[in-house]
């Protein structure tokens, strides 16, 4: 496509371009990829914790779009229907990976050093995060699915219900499980430092 | 409150979603609780160590390289699918032609038994089966598409969307149907060759599901629209303008529903036309014929910030228009400061139970905006009897939501009465917590015994302690110190409540010893000088001050009072201190000097020699030496007894002067 004619569906806003690709414009289409290509592939990557998969998964979701776009109508948000076929695809390779890969107990029982239990100190704080994001990849992946929307992709509970195909109230059901989950494969790396956070 | 509600409450209050009352009864119970206490902690880590994990390398990908990736990608795929679509198309008229011939030879050999007279038929029974299976072929289709959108659990918009698609396709008409009616549309279908009606049924399943068709009936509806709108030109909130149009658009689109298109979910498309006034009528149109696919393309209008306000204001009358169904998904319109106005303003004319369900829906989604908030609440307080009861409540969905509610509670004549009668019918149980939480928040007095009643209970003493202490009225301090009374609660447990009392109203305090003393109830003014103690806040102070003047009281009581004021008051207790000193004779020497004392910790010197007056002069000087020469935190007891012993000639000449107090 000539650069310019790329600038132009880059201006348009999203709603025309949606329009556009659904009536068979392929610079619009290509435009909404390039719209939603970074958000799609963070999400999944948070999802399958590693950059391959997760832009391979990120392809195959526009492709999916592509074929579905007759399907697509405007009353929900393009990119909340982009995350819904993203999370469908996601899911697909957890069950695809867990027959590929014998499940391991990586660690997590092991008990940290003093240092690296105050989550103040560097060595602590990259402790954490290394455990949190293991232990993120171990919960089941209905609850990992609504926590990664939820606390890290910040989406509010109607579209992580939307997303995951559960009402919202199942989907705050599923953050809360996540965390208990969390607070228990983390304790002894947490509650370390202060008592009560800010409600 | 048990251990494991407050692990529930501690992992929803990280969305900040914790009413008032949920919030006091999770701290009173933190406070207490050291496994919860260190839950809340880890949470809190939890929660920042969320916050602290890497983002994924997102600007490493070269986004130009995927966008060619799925671009080679889909290319390749339509390529394969076009392939894929001619195989079948022909092995569609292979298998047709062969099914033509057997049909062919069946009807030879038919017509051959008939004329030997073995199955004689009557002529008009050939002509009833001429035409019977292409009939019930469409018929059935056309059935079950609409029993498929009709009955289906279509809970995601995914399988909507399908089954609205295959609405479309099965009402579409087939290649022999169109044939059959060489009349003139706006599609040009009849002016077309079609394939013979002999074709097979692969052949004619595939005409029928013929994209192109498709594309130009939807093509041909929008073309309705726009000549519709362009003939009769003003803005189509004009009822005049809108009838007009709308009576333009009734031939075209009846022509093009006799020929089997299903018109309603083509016109859904038009909703989402680049052209606002164009889209505008498709919805207005849509809006009075109740279709809830229809009605969820309309929402989908308001949700979308991009949308222009011409269109997002067609798309809130064209909800109006609906009724019932409509009504029920304006909340964005609600939600939204220019669509809001004219909203209301219909709902308010409308009135009844949708407008009422539907504002008292977008209250409480607008939990964190104040203004939004007010605005809603004052529409549901104008809604009559059905708008107060959604405002009550409104109260327990916390925040914005529930101060706007009771905002607008205490401004409406005969809400506060309603919800006092309400207090006393039978409800679930929710329903019965949020009214007793909106009228503790009101301070009508009705709801104290309730409180009382269920602070006795142990499963809803929290909550019930927690609201006597959001109590806004008169009232809470004389039930909080009943129940202090009954010696069935401890220290803590009371604490919160009575100093959130005290710290709305320290007037309440004296009051109450004042109700007290008329009463003559001196045991009651000893729970109450405990209670206070417990409080160990300056919003006790005023009740403290009191309590030292109260003859009720025995002097050593009056004195803890007087030491207590001595750590918590402010010089607002100067003067009711300096008072009850000069009150004093000299068998309560003791209790002077903890007066004493009080008024140099809260006034300094200054203030003992005003309270002592002129004729105390020496005495007071005397008496400020020895409490600057002892600090007040080092054997307190010695000082209280000397500063006694230098205060006994002073109140001895003050007490023929004035006559006896004491009870």
């Amino acid at each position: 496509m000539p650069r310019n004619a790329s600038a132009m569906h880059d201006a348009l806003p999203e709603g025309t371009l949606v329009e556009r690709a659904c009536a068979g414009d392929r610079g619009a289409f290509d435009a909404l990829v390039r719209l939603h290509f970074g958000a799609i592939y963070r999400m999944l990557h948070r999802l399958v914790g590693n950059a391959e998969d997760a832009e391979d998964l990120a392809q195959e979701c526009f492709l999916r779009a592509h074929g579905a776009l007759a399907w697509y109508r405007s009353e929900a948000p393009f990119e909340a229907w982009l995350r819904r076929i993203a999370l469908h695809l996601a899911q697909d390779h957890f069950r695809s990976r867990a027959r590929r890969t014998a499940w391991t107990a990586e660690g997590l029982d092991v008990v940290p050093d003093r240092l690296e239990r105050r989550p103040e100190t560097e060595v602590g704080r990259r402790e954490l995060s290394g455990r949190l994001a293991a232990a993120i990849e171990r919960l089941p992946e209905r609850l990992r699915s609504a926590l990664v929307l939820r606390a890290l992709e910040g989406l509010e509970y109607e579209d992580v219900g939307r997303a995951t195909g559960v009402t919202p109230a199942t989907a705050r059901t599923h953050v809360m499980q996540a965390r208990k989950r969390l607070l228990r494969a983390l304790a002894p790396w947490l509650g370390t430092r202060k008592e009560g956070g800010q409600r | 409150m048990r251990c494991s509600q407050a692990r529930r409450r501690i992992l929803a209050s990280r969305d900040a979603r914790l009413a008032l009352a949920d919030r006091l009864e999770l701290d009173t119970h933190l406070q207490v609780c050291t496994v919860c206490r260190a839950l809340d902690a880890a949470d809190a880590d939890l929660e920042e160590a969320l916050a602290a994990l890497p983002e994924p390398p997102v600007e490493r990908v070269d986004v130009e390289a995927a966008v060619r990736a799925v671009r080679v990608r889909i290319d390749e795929g339509e390529r394969e699918r076009a392939a894929e679509r001619t195989r079948r198309v022909r092995a569609g008229k292979q298998i047709g032609w062969a099914a033509a011939a057997a049909a062919a030879i069946a009807l030879g050999a038919w017509a051959l038994l008939a004329r030997d007279g073995s199955s004689p038929k009557r002529p008009n029974e050939v002509v009833e089966r001429e035409h019977p299976e292409p009939v019930e072929t469409v018929e059935s289709t056309t059935r079950f598409a609409e029993s498929a959108s009709a009955s289906e659990g279509r809970y995601s918009d995914a399988n909507e969307l399908e089954a609205s698609e295959a609405s479309e396709l099965a009402h579409a008409p087939s290649a022999s149907e169109s044939s059959a009616v060489p009349q003139e549309t706006p599609l040009g279908s009849s002016a077309e060759p079609q394939e013979a009606p002999i074709e097979s049924s692969a052949i004619a399943s595939e005409a029928s599901f013929d994209v192109e068709r498709h594309d130009r009936a939807r093509a041909a509806v929008r073309e309705t629209f726009a000549q519709a709108t362009a003939a009769h030109a003003g803005s189509g909130e004009d009822p005049a303008v809108l009838a007009a149009r709308l009576q333009a658009l009734e031939a075209p689109l009846n022509n093009l529903a006799n020929e089997g298109w299903n018109v309603t979910a083509l016109a859904e498309r038009v909703v989402a036309d680049a052209d606002a006034e164009v889209a505008g009528l498709a919805a207005r149109w849509l809006g009075p014929k109740s279709d809830r696919l229809a009605i969820r393309t309309i929402a989908g209008v308001l949700r979308r910030p991009d949308a222009p306000a011409t269109l997002r204001r067609q798309a809130t009358l064209a909800l109006l228009d609906d009724g019932e169904q409509g009504i029920d998904v304006l909340g964005p319109a609600l939600l939204d400061a220019q669509l809001r106005p004219l909203a209301l303003e219909r709902l308010l004319e409308r009135g009844g139970a949708a407008p009422v369900s539907a504002v008292a829906k977008a209250l409480e989604a607008a939990r964190t905006d104040d203004a939004v908030a007010a605005e809603l609440a004052h529409a549901l307080a104008q809604l009559g009897s059905p708008g107060v009861d959604a405002l009550i409540d409104a109260v327990g969905h916390g925040g914005s939501a529930a101060e706007a509610a009771l905002a607008e509670l205490r401004r409406t004549r005969g809400a506060p009465e309603r919800l006092a009668a309400q207090l006393g019918e039978r409800a679930p149980a929710r329903q019965l917590d949020v009214r007793v939480e909106a009228a503790a928040r009101l301070g009508l007095p009705e709801v104290l015994p309730v409180l009382r009643e269920r602070a006795l209970d142990r499963a809803r003493r929290d909550t019930a302690l927690a609201l006597l202490g959001a109590f806004e009225g008169r009232g809470a301090l004389a039930i909080a110190l009943e129940l202090w009374s009954s010696s069935r609660f401890g220290e803590d447990e009371l604490r919160l409540a009575a100093r959130a009392i005290l710290a709305r109203d320290p007037r309440e305090g004296v009051a109450l010893v004042d109700a007290l003393e008329e009463a003559q109830s001196a045991g009651s003014l000893h729970d109450l000088l405990d209670l206070t103690l417990v409080c160990e806040s300056q919003s006790a102070a005023a009740t403290l001050a009191r309590l030292v003047a109260s003859p009720w009281l025995a002097s050593d009581e009056r004195q803890w009072a007087a030491l207590a004021l001595a750590e918590l008051g402010t010089d607002s207790e100067l003067r009711s201190l300096a008072e009850a000193l000069r009150d004093l004779e000299p068998a309560d020497a003791r209790l002077a000097a903890a007066c004493a004392l009080a008024l140099h910790a809260l006034g300094g010197p200054s203030a003992l020699r005003e309270a002592m007056e002129v004729a105390g002069a020496t005495t007071a000087e005397r008496l400020i030496a020895l409490l600057e020469s002892r600090p007040s935190d080092r054997n307190q007891a010695a000082t209280i007894s000397r500063a006694a012993r230098l205060l006994e000639p002073w109140l001895d000449s003050r007490t023929p002067q004035r006559p006896r107090t004491t009870p």
